[in-house]
Protein backbone atom coordinates (compact mmCIF):
# COMPACT_ATOMS: atom_id res chain seq x y z
CA UNK A 1 0.00 0.00 0.00
CA UNK A 2 2.55 2.69 0.77
CA UNK A 3 4.84 1.40 -1.66
CA UNK A 4 1.89 1.87 -3.77
CA UNK A 5 1.29 5.63 -2.85
CA UNK A 6 4.60 6.30 -3.23
CA UNK A 7 5.21 5.19 -6.89
CA UNK A 8 1.44 6.52 -7.72
CA UNK A 9 1.97 10.37 -6.38
CA UNK A 10 5.96 9.90 -7.24
CA UNK A 11 6.82 10.60 -3.57
CA UNK A 12 10.48 10.85 -2.60
CA UNK A 13 9.62 10.86 0.77
CA UNK A 14 10.63 7.98 3.45
CA UNK A 15 8.43 5.08 3.55
CA UNK A 16 8.11 4.87 7.55
CA UNK A 17 7.00 8.75 7.18
CA UNK A 18 3.93 7.79 5.17
CA UNK A 19 3.42 4.79 7.20
CA UNK A 20 2.99 6.93 10.07
CA UNK A 21 1.12 9.81 7.93
CA UNK A 22 -1.77 7.31 7.10
CA UNK A 23 -1.88 5.44 10.26
CA UNK A 24 -2.59 9.17 12.03
CA UNK A 25 -5.08 9.65 9.16
CA UNK A 26 -6.79 6.65 9.57
CA UNK A 27 -6.64 7.44 13.18
CA UNK A 28 -8.59 10.54 12.60
CA UNK A 29 -11.46 9.26 10.23
CA UNK A 30 -12.04 6.50 13.11
CA UNK A 31 -12.41 9.09 16.07
CA UNK A 32 -14.48 11.82 13.77
CA UNK A 33 -17.82 11.76 13.39
CA UNK A 34 -17.58 11.80 9.41
CA UNK A 35 -18.39 8.15 8.98
CA UNK A 36 -20.90 7.85 11.29
CA UNK A 37 -22.96 11.80 10.89
CA UNK A 38 -26.01 11.31 9.45
CA UNK A 39 -26.31 13.22 6.03
CA UNK A 40 -29.55 14.54 4.39
CA UNK A 41 -28.90 14.51 0.84
CA UNK A 42 -26.86 11.33 0.57
CA UNK A 43 -29.74 9.58 2.59
CA UNK A 44 -31.95 10.70 0.11
CA UNK A 45 -30.27 9.39 -3.02
CA UNK A 46 -29.86 6.33 -1.11
CA UNK A 47 -33.71 6.16 -0.29
CA UNK A 48 -34.82 6.98 -4.34
CA UNK A 49 -32.72 3.65 -4.91
CA UNK B 1 3.21 63.85 13.72
CA UNK B 2 0.01 61.53 13.54
CA UNK B 3 -0.18 57.98 16.14
CA UNK B 4 -0.79 55.37 13.68
CA UNK B 5 -1.09 53.26 16.68
CA UNK B 6 -4.10 55.29 18.02
CA UNK B 7 -5.43 57.74 15.41
CA UNK B 8 -8.49 56.39 12.71
CA UNK B 9 -8.26 55.94 9.29
CA UNK B 10 -10.65 59.43 8.81
CA UNK B 11 -9.10 61.16 11.68
CA UNK B 12 -5.39 60.69 9.79
CA UNK B 13 -7.54 61.62 6.68
CA UNK B 14 -7.95 65.01 7.47
CA UNK B 15 -4.39 65.72 7.93
CA UNK B 16 -3.36 63.74 4.31
CA UNK B 17 -6.14 65.76 2.33
CA UNK B 18 -4.64 68.95 3.27
CA UNK B 19 -1.40 67.95 3.29
CA UNK B 20 -0.98 68.66 6.48
CA UNK B 21 0.72 65.65 7.00
CA UNK B 22 2.49 64.85 4.09
CA UNK B 23 2.30 60.60 2.52
CA UNK B 24 6.43 60.50 2.17
CA UNK B 25 6.37 61.84 6.18
CA UNK B 26 3.97 58.73 7.40
CA UNK B 27 6.09 56.63 4.93
CA UNK B 28 9.33 57.35 6.48
CA UNK B 29 7.79 57.07 10.13
CA UNK B 30 6.53 53.43 9.62
CA UNK B 31 10.09 52.41 8.22
CA UNK B 32 11.89 53.79 10.96
CA UNK B 33 9.32 52.08 13.21
CA UNK B 34 9.92 48.64 11.67
CA UNK B 35 13.42 49.25 11.64
CA UNK B 36 13.13 50.12 15.95
CA UNK B 37 10.70 46.77 16.36
CA UNK B 38 11.02 43.92 13.22
CA UNK B 39 13.83 42.69 14.84
CA UNK B 40 12.56 41.66 17.84
CA UNK B 41 8.65 41.08 16.64
CA UNK B 42 9.09 39.48 13.02
CA UNK B 43 6.96 41.16 11.19
CA UNK B 44 7.51 41.33 7.73
CA UNK B 45 8.88 38.83 5.07
CA UNK B 46 9.92 41.70 2.61
CA UNK B 47 10.53 45.29 3.42
CA UNK B 48 9.18 47.34 0.40
CA UNK B 49 11.12 50.63 1.50
CA UNK B 50 12.05 52.03 -2.07
CA UNK B 51 8.83 50.86 -3.88
CA UNK B 52 6.79 52.75 -1.10
CA UNK B 53 8.49 55.68 -0.66
CA UNK B 54 8.39 55.88 -4.85
CA UNK B 55 4.43 55.41 -4.97
CA UNK B 56 3.73 57.94 -1.79
CA UNK B 57 5.74 60.94 -3.49
CA UNK B 58 3.20 60.38 -6.55
CA UNK B 59 0.50 60.22 -4.34
CA UNK B 60 1.82 63.14 -2.67
CA UNK B 61 2.44 64.88 -6.17
CA UNK B 62 -1.56 64.03 -6.76
CA UNK B 63 -2.50 65.68 -3.94
CA UNK B 64 -0.42 69.07 -4.81
CA UNK B 65 -2.74 68.59 -7.86
CA UNK B 66 -5.91 68.38 -5.86
CA UNK B 67 -6.52 65.27 -6.68
CA UNK B 68 -7.62 62.80 -3.62
CA UNK B 69 -8.31 59.07 -4.30
CA UNK B 70 -10.40 58.73 -0.97
CA UNK B 71 -10.42 57.91 2.63
CA UNK B 72 -6.95 55.55 2.04
CA UNK B 73 -4.94 58.09 -0.03
CA UNK B 74 -1.46 57.91 1.15
CA UNK B 75 -1.55 55.44 4.15
CA UNK B 76 0.64 52.50 5.03
CA UNK B 77 -0.66 48.93 4.40
CA UNK B 78 0.96 45.67 5.18
CA UNK B 79 -0.41 42.93 3.08
CA UNK B 80 0.46 38.91 3.95
CA UNK B 81 3.03 37.67 1.89
CA UNK B 82 0.06 35.19 0.50
CA UNK B 83 -1.03 37.99 -1.82
CA UNK B 84 0.58 38.22 -5.56
CA UNK B 85 2.67 41.51 -5.67
CA UNK B 86 3.96 42.52 -9.03
CA UNK B 87 6.64 44.52 -7.62
CA UNK B 88 7.53 42.89 -4.55
CA UNK B 89 8.52 39.08 -3.87
CA UNK B 90 5.93 36.48 -2.88
CA UNK B 91 6.63 33.87 -1.04
CA UNK B 92 3.89 32.50 0.83
CA UNK B 93 6.18 31.91 4.01
CA UNK B 94 7.54 29.42 2.52
CA UNK B 95 11.56 28.47 1.46
CA UNK B 96 10.13 26.49 -1.86
CA UNK B 97 8.95 30.02 -3.35
CA UNK B 98 11.23 32.08 -1.67
CA UNK B 99 12.31 33.54 -5.55
CA UNK B 100 8.60 33.54 -6.84
CA UNK B 101 7.76 37.13 -8.14
CA UNK B 102 4.19 37.40 -9.78
CA UNK B 103 3.87 38.92 -12.80
CA UNK B 104 0.84 40.45 -11.66
CA UNK B 105 -0.81 41.94 -8.80
CA UNK B 106 -3.58 39.91 -7.04
CA UNK B 107 -7.02 41.57 -7.73
CA UNK B 108 -7.32 42.89 -3.79
CA UNK B 109 -3.88 44.12 -4.13
CA UNK B 110 -4.74 46.25 -7.00
CA UNK B 111 -8.06 47.58 -5.71
CA UNK B 112 -6.05 48.78 -2.58
CA UNK B 113 -3.40 50.69 -4.90
CA UNK B 114 -6.06 52.07 -6.65
CA UNK B 115 -7.27 53.46 -3.74
CA UNK B 116 -4.26 55.40 -2.45
CA UNK B 117 -3.15 52.66 -0.49
CA UNK B 118 0.85 52.34 -0.05
CA UNK B 119 2.17 48.97 0.34
CA UNK B 120 4.47 48.95 3.07
CA UNK B 121 6.23 45.44 2.87
CA UNK B 122 5.01 42.05 2.70
CA UNK B 123 4.17 40.80 6.09
CA UNK B 124 5.41 37.34 8.17
CA UNK B 125 2.84 34.29 7.64
CA UNK B 126 2.37 30.74 8.96
CA UNK B 127 4.26 28.32 5.90
CA UNK B 128 1.43 28.75 3.53
CA UNK B 129 -0.91 29.53 5.60
CA UNK B 130 -1.23 26.33 6.74
CA UNK B 131 -1.13 26.91 10.68
CA UNK B 132 -2.15 29.25 13.41
CA UNK B 133 0.93 29.78 14.98
CA UNK B 134 3.07 32.52 12.96
CA UNK B 135 6.46 30.11 13.54
CA UNK B 136 7.87 30.32 10.84
CA UNK B 137 11.47 28.46 10.59
CA UNK B 138 12.54 30.47 7.84
CA UNK B 139 11.60 33.67 8.26
CA UNK B 140 11.33 34.00 11.90
CA UNK B 141 8.77 33.62 14.98
CA UNK B 142 6.24 36.37 14.80
CA UNK B 143 6.06 37.63 18.02
CA UNK B 144 2.83 39.30 20.14
CA UNK B 145 3.37 43.48 21.11
CA UNK B 146 2.12 42.40 24.12
CA UNK B 147 4.29 40.14 25.17
CA UNK B 148 7.53 39.00 23.55
CA UNK B 149 7.37 35.71 24.89
CA UNK B 150 4.43 35.04 23.57
CA UNK B 151 3.08 34.29 19.95
CA UNK B 152 1.52 36.29 18.04
CA UNK B 153 -0.98 33.81 16.40
CA UNK B 154 -1.71 33.20 12.43
CA UNK B 155 -1.57 32.47 10.38
CA UNK B 156 -1.85 36.51 9.01
CA UNK B 157 0.30 37.06 12.25
CA UNK B 158 2.52 40.03 10.75
CA UNK B 159 -0.14 41.90 9.35
CA UNK B 160 -2.23 41.37 13.04
CA UNK B 161 1.31 42.34 14.68
CA UNK B 162 1.80 45.69 12.21
CA UNK B 163 -1.16 47.08 13.00
CA UNK B 164 -1.63 46.79 16.43
CA UNK B 165 1.88 48.97 16.72
CA UNK B 166 0.54 51.11 14.37
CA UNK B 167 3.28 50.51 11.67
CA UNK B 168 0.02 49.74 9.11
CA UNK B 169 -3.70 51.45 9.07
CA UNK B 170 -4.46 48.30 7.88
CA UNK B 171 -3.31 44.70 7.06
CA UNK B 172 -4.66 42.04 4.59
CA UNK B 173 -4.84 38.42 5.65
CA UNK B 174 -6.29 35.22 4.45
CA UNK B 175 -8.55 33.45 6.87
CA UNK B 176 -9.35 29.50 6.05
CA UNK B 177 -9.78 28.31 9.54
CA UNK B 178 -9.63 31.53 11.62
CA UNK B 179 -6.06 32.68 10.41
CA UNK B 180 -7.53 36.38 10.25
CA UNK B 181 -9.40 36.75 13.66
CA UNK B 182 -6.93 34.51 15.66
CA UNK B 183 -3.65 37.12 15.40
CA UNK B 184 -6.19 39.69 15.35
CA UNK B 185 -8.12 38.71 18.76
CA UNK B 186 -4.65 37.67 20.35
CA UNK B 187 -2.82 41.17 19.43
CA UNK B 188 -5.93 42.99 20.49
CA UNK B 189 -7.08 44.20 16.95
CA UNK B 190 -10.11 43.89 15.02
CA UNK B 191 -9.94 40.85 12.23
CA UNK B 192 -12.59 40.23 9.73
CA UNK B 193 -13.20 37.21 7.68
CA UNK B 194 -15.96 37.77 5.45
CA UNK B 195 -18.47 35.75 3.94
CA UNK B 196 -17.22 33.03 1.86
CA UNK B 197 -17.05 34.05 -1.94
CA UNK B 198 -17.34 37.69 -1.35
CA UNK B 199 -13.96 39.01 -2.31
CA UNK B 200 -12.05 37.87 -5.23
CA UNK B 201 -9.18 35.54 -4.73
CA UNK B 202 -7.37 35.92 -7.85
CA UNK B 203 -3.80 35.92 -7.16
CA UNK B 204 -3.91 34.85 -3.53
CA UNK B 205 -1.72 31.59 -2.76
CA UNK B 206 -4.69 28.83 -1.82
CA UNK B 207 -5.18 26.48 1.14
CA UNK B 208 -7.95 25.13 0.38
CA UNK B 209 -10.52 26.19 -2.76
CA UNK B 210 -13.63 25.79 -0.44
CA UNK B 211 -13.00 27.39 2.32
CA UNK B 212 -10.56 30.56 2.04
CA UNK B 213 -11.62 33.63 1.98
CA UNK B 214 -9.74 37.19 2.56
CA UNK B 215 -10.78 40.17 4.24
CA UNK B 216 -8.73 43.23 6.55
CA UNK B 217 -7.00 43.59 9.48
CA UNK B 218 -7.35 47.05 11.61
CA UNK B 219 -7.83 48.62 15.05
CA UNK B 220 -11.21 49.81 14.81
CA UNK B 221 -14.61 48.32 12.85
CA UNK B 222 -14.96 51.70 11.25
CA UNK B 223 -11.57 51.55 9.64
CA UNK B 224 -12.19 47.50 8.50
CA UNK B 225 -15.23 48.57 7.08
CA UNK B 226 -13.56 51.49 5.00
CA UNK B 227 -11.08 48.94 3.95
CA UNK B 228 -13.56 46.16 2.81
CA UNK B 229 -15.63 47.99 1.20
CA UNK B 230 -12.66 48.61 -1.42
CA UNK B 231 -11.96 45.23 -1.58
CA UNK B 232 -15.48 43.92 -2.06
CA UNK B 233 -17.06 42.73 -5.87
CA UNK B 234 -20.65 43.78 -4.48
CA UNK B 235 -21.14 47.57 -3.37
CA UNK B 236 -22.38 47.02 0.19
CA UNK B 237 -21.67 50.96 1.03
CA UNK B 238 -19.97 49.53 4.31
CA UNK B 239 -19.03 53.23 5.24
CA UNK B 240 -22.42 53.86 5.91
CA UNK B 241 -22.50 51.80 9.35
CA UNK B 242 -20.84 55.32 10.33
CA UNK B 243 -23.11 57.12 9.90
CA UNK B 244 -25.98 55.51 10.69
CA UNK B 245 -27.59 55.19 14.20
CA UNK B 246 -26.31 51.61 15.49
CA UNK B 247 -28.59 51.64 18.16
CA UNK B 248 -30.82 48.56 17.81
CA UNK B 249 -32.55 45.98 20.02
CA UNK B 250 -30.36 42.74 18.78
CA UNK B 251 -31.13 39.41 19.25
CA UNK B 252 -27.57 37.76 19.94
CA UNK B 253 -27.79 33.79 20.24
CA UNK B 254 -25.10 32.65 22.85
CA UNK B 255 -23.45 29.03 23.07
CA UNK B 256 -23.45 28.73 26.58
CA UNK B 257 -22.19 24.92 26.92
CA UNK B 258 -19.89 25.63 24.38
CA UNK B 259 -18.35 28.77 26.24
CA UNK B 260 -18.29 26.80 29.59
CA UNK B 261 -16.60 23.81 28.51
CA UNK B 262 -13.93 24.81 25.38
CA UNK B 263 -12.84 28.32 26.94
CA UNK B 264 -10.37 28.93 29.65
CA UNK B 265 -11.22 30.33 33.27
CA UNK B 266 -9.21 33.79 32.71
CA UNK B 267 -10.37 34.46 28.97
CA UNK B 268 -13.91 33.14 30.32
CA UNK B 269 -13.72 35.74 32.92
CA UNK B 270 -12.93 38.78 30.23
CA UNK B 271 -15.75 37.46 28.27
CA UNK B 272 -18.40 37.66 30.31
CA UNK B 273 -17.44 40.84 31.80
CA UNK B 274 -17.38 42.12 28.38
CA UNK B 275 -21.12 40.06 27.44
CA UNK B 276 -22.61 42.12 31.55
CA UNK B 277 -21.45 45.60 29.66
CA UNK B 278 -23.00 44.64 26.29
CA UNK B 279 -26.49 43.31 27.65
CA UNK B 280 -26.72 46.21 30.15
CA UNK B 281 -27.84 48.55 27.13
CA UNK B 282 -30.41 46.75 24.93
CA UNK B 283 -28.76 43.53 23.66
CA UNK B 284 -30.87 40.57 24.04
CA UNK B 285 -29.06 37.01 24.29
CA UNK B 286 -30.57 33.92 23.99
CA UNK B 287 -28.77 30.94 24.90
CA UNK B 288 -28.47 28.50 22.08
CA UNK B 289 -27.18 25.03 21.79
CA UNK B 290 -24.16 23.68 18.69
CA UNK B 291 -24.03 21.02 19.38
CA UNK B 292 -22.64 20.15 15.85
CA UNK B 293 -19.62 22.38 16.60
CA UNK B 294 -17.05 19.57 16.87
CA UNK B 295 -19.03 17.81 13.31
CA UNK B 296 -17.38 20.88 11.67
CA UNK B 297 -14.35 20.92 12.88
CA UNK B 298 -13.57 17.18 11.75
CA UNK B 299 -14.98 18.12 8.26
CA UNK B 300 -12.95 21.34 8.23
CA UNK B 301 -9.44 19.31 8.80
CA UNK B 302 -10.76 16.86 6.27
CA UNK B 303 -11.41 19.23 3.46
CA UNK B 304 -8.04 21.61 4.14
CA UNK B 305 -5.74 18.44 4.07
CA UNK B 306 -7.49 16.92 0.74
CA UNK B 307 -7.52 20.17 -1.20
CA UNK B 308 -4.57 21.35 0.34
CA UNK B 309 -2.49 18.59 -0.69
CA UNK B 310 -4.21 17.93 -4.06
CA UNK B 311 -2.34 22.43 -4.63
CA UNK B 312 0.78 20.77 -3.25
CA UNK B 313 0.93 17.81 -4.96
CA UNK B 314 4.16 18.82 -7.04
CA UNK B 315 6.08 19.99 -4.65
CA UNK B 316 5.45 17.06 -2.24
CA UNK B 317 7.26 15.04 -4.78
CA UNK B 318 10.53 17.48 -5.28
CA UNK B 319 10.71 19.79 -2.47
CA UNK B 320 9.18 18.14 0.48
CA UNK B 321 12.07 18.69 2.48
CA UNK B 322 11.57 22.57 2.18
CA UNK B 323 8.64 22.58 4.36
CA UNK B 324 8.62 22.84 7.63
CA UNK B 325 8.46 19.30 8.52
CA UNK B 326 5.22 19.84 10.62
CA UNK B 327 3.63 21.69 7.66
CA UNK B 328 5.09 19.40 5.14
CA UNK B 329 3.96 16.20 7.01
CA UNK B 330 0.09 17.83 7.10
CA UNK B 331 -0.28 18.50 3.76
CA UNK B 332 1.29 14.72 3.06
CA UNK B 333 -1.79 13.28 5.04
CA UNK B 334 -4.33 15.04 2.34
CA UNK B 335 -3.02 12.59 0.14
CA UNK B 336 -4.30 9.46 2.79
CA UNK B 337 -8.13 10.69 2.76
CA UNK B 338 -10.25 8.54 0.35
CA UNK B 339 -12.49 10.48 -1.76
CA UNK B 340 -15.51 9.59 0.11
CA UNK B 341 -14.83 10.94 3.33
CA UNK B 342 -13.68 14.48 1.39
CA UNK B 343 -17.16 13.82 -0.25
CA UNK B 344 -18.89 13.37 2.88
CA UNK B 345 -17.73 16.36 4.66
CA UNK B 346 -18.17 18.59 1.97
CA UNK B 347 -21.85 17.29 2.53
CA UNK B 348 -21.84 17.18 6.11
CA UNK B 349 -21.12 21.27 5.64
CA UNK B 350 -24.09 21.57 3.44
CA UNK B 351 -26.49 19.84 6.49
CA UNK B 352 -25.12 21.76 9.33
CA UNK B 353 -25.30 25.47 7.11
CA UNK B 354 -28.53 24.47 6.76
CA UNK B 355 -29.42 23.50 10.45
CA UNK B 356 -27.76 26.78 11.41
CA UNK B 357 -29.75 28.87 9.30
CA UNK B 358 -32.86 27.08 10.52
CA UNK B 359 -31.45 27.74 14.34
CA UNK B 360 -31.14 31.69 13.18
CA UNK B 361 -34.77 31.52 11.86
CA UNK B 362 -36.08 29.99 14.25
CA UNK B 363 -34.88 32.10 17.40
CA UNK B 364 -35.13 35.40 14.83
CA UNK B 365 -30.88 35.92 15.65
CA UNK B 366 -29.22 38.67 14.50
CA UNK B 367 -26.30 37.20 14.88
CA UNK B 368 -23.90 34.76 17.40
CA UNK B 369 -21.28 35.77 19.88
CA UNK B 370 -18.91 33.79 21.62
CA UNK B 371 -14.87 34.05 22.48
CA UNK B 372 -12.82 34.05 19.53
CA UNK B 373 -9.53 31.82 20.65
CA UNK B 374 -9.87 30.11 24.21
CA UNK B 375 -6.69 30.73 25.53
CA UNK B 376 -4.38 34.35 26.35
CA UNK B 377 -1.61 34.21 23.68
CA UNK B 378 0.36 30.77 24.37
CA UNK B 379 4.54 31.16 25.19
CA UNK B 380 6.39 30.81 21.95
CA UNK B 381 7.88 27.18 23.39
CA UNK B 382 3.94 26.02 24.37
CA UNK B 383 3.14 22.83 22.67
CA UNK B 384 0.31 21.99 24.86
CA UNK B 385 -2.37 23.51 26.64
CA UNK B 386 -4.67 22.92 29.35
CA UNK B 387 -8.07 24.03 29.33
CA UNK B 388 -10.59 22.92 32.20
CA UNK B 389 -8.21 20.03 33.30
CA UNK B 390 -7.88 18.66 29.13
CA UNK B 391 -4.81 19.10 28.00
CA UNK B 392 -4.55 19.26 24.07
CA UNK B 393 -2.27 20.59 21.37
CA UNK B 394 -1.93 24.34 20.96
CA UNK B 395 -2.86 23.98 17.51
CA UNK B 396 -6.52 22.63 17.72
CA UNK B 397 -7.09 25.01 21.17
CA UNK B 398 -6.45 28.13 19.11
CA UNK B 399 -8.63 26.97 16.11
CA UNK B 400 -11.59 25.23 18.35
CA UNK B 401 -13.79 28.46 18.30
CA UNK B 402 -13.20 29.95 14.56
CA UNK B 403 -13.05 26.82 11.87
CA UNK B 404 -16.77 26.24 12.06
CA UNK B 405 -17.57 29.34 10.38
CA UNK B 406 -15.18 28.94 7.96
CA UNK B 407 -17.26 25.31 7.36
CA UNK B 408 -20.40 27.36 7.67
CA UNK B 409 -19.48 29.88 5.53
CA UNK B 410 -20.69 32.74 7.62
CA UNK B 411 -18.67 36.09 8.32
CA UNK B 412 -16.90 36.59 11.20
CA UNK B 413 -15.53 39.49 13.02
CA UNK B 414 -13.17 39.65 15.88
CA UNK B 415 -12.79 42.92 18.29
CA UNK B 416 -10.97 43.30 21.35
CA UNK B 417 -13.09 42.70 24.96
CA UNK B 418 -10.29 43.07 27.56
CA UNK B 419 -7.10 41.92 28.91
CA UNK B 420 -6.35 38.73 31.06
CA UNK B 421 -4.68 39.28 34.25
CA UNK B 422 -1.25 38.67 32.48
CA UNK B 423 -2.45 41.50 30.84
CA UNK B 424 -2.90 39.67 27.14
CA UNK B 425 -5.79 40.81 24.86
CA UNK B 426 -9.22 38.77 24.58
CA UNK B 427 -10.86 38.55 21.48
CA UNK B 428 -15.16 38.41 21.45
CA UNK B 429 -16.24 37.04 18.13
CA UNK B 430 -19.80 37.83 16.49
CA UNK B 431 -21.15 35.84 13.22
CA UNK B 432 -24.10 36.41 11.17
CA UNK B 433 -26.24 34.69 8.41
CA UNK B 434 -24.09 34.20 5.17
CA UNK B 435 -24.00 37.71 3.16
CA UNK B 436 -25.17 39.92 6.36
CA UNK B 437 -21.34 41.28 6.38
CA UNK B 438 -23.43 45.10 6.71
CA UNK B 439 -25.55 43.81 10.02
CA UNK B 440 -22.20 42.10 11.41
CA UNK B 441 -19.93 45.32 10.95
CA UNK B 442 -22.92 47.27 12.63
CA UNK B 443 -23.64 44.77 15.31
CA UNK B 444 -19.78 44.95 16.13
CA UNK B 445 -19.92 48.81 15.65
CA UNK B 446 -22.11 48.89 18.76
CA UNK B 447 -20.37 46.18 20.76
CA UNK B 448 -17.32 48.13 20.59
CA UNK B 449 -18.29 51.48 20.97
CA UNK B 450 -19.82 49.89 24.44
CA UNK B 451 -17.14 47.68 25.67
CA UNK B 452 -14.21 50.19 24.68
CA UNK B 453 -10.99 50.17 22.94
CA UNK B 454 -7.49 48.33 24.82
CA UNK B 455 -5.07 50.80 25.29
CA UNK B 456 -1.32 50.55 23.41
CA UNK B 457 0.39 47.37 23.34
CA UNK B 458 3.48 47.61 26.43
CA UNK B 459 6.39 47.49 23.74
CA UNK B 460 5.38 50.93 22.53
CA UNK B 461 5.51 52.51 25.47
Amino acid sequence: MIESIKRVYMLDVQEELLEKTYERILEFIENSKILEFEVEELEDVVEEF
Amino acid sequence: MVDLAKATIREIHQHIKNLKIKPTRLIEESLKKIDRLDNTLKMFIYIAREEALRYAERLERELEEGICRGLLHGLPFGVKDAFYTEDMPTTGGSKILKDFKPSKDAVTVSRLKDAGVVIIGKTNMHEFAFGVTNKNPHYGFTRNPWNVERISGGSSGGSAVAVSVGICIGGLGTDTAGSIRIPSALCGVVGYKTTYGLINLEGVIPLSWSLDTVGPIAKSVEDVAIILDILTDKKLDLTNITEENTNSEWRIGLPRKIIERMVSEDVEEVFWKSVDKITSYDTRLIEIDLDWFKVLSDTRYIIVLSESAAYHLKWLRNKFNDYDPDVGGRILGGLFIPAPVYIRAQKIRNTLKKKFLHLMEEKKLDGIILPTVPIEAPRVEDEEVVIKGEKMGVRRALLSLTEAFNSLGNPAITIPCGLTENKLPVGLQIATKPNQDKLLLKIAKHFEKIIGRLPEPPILS
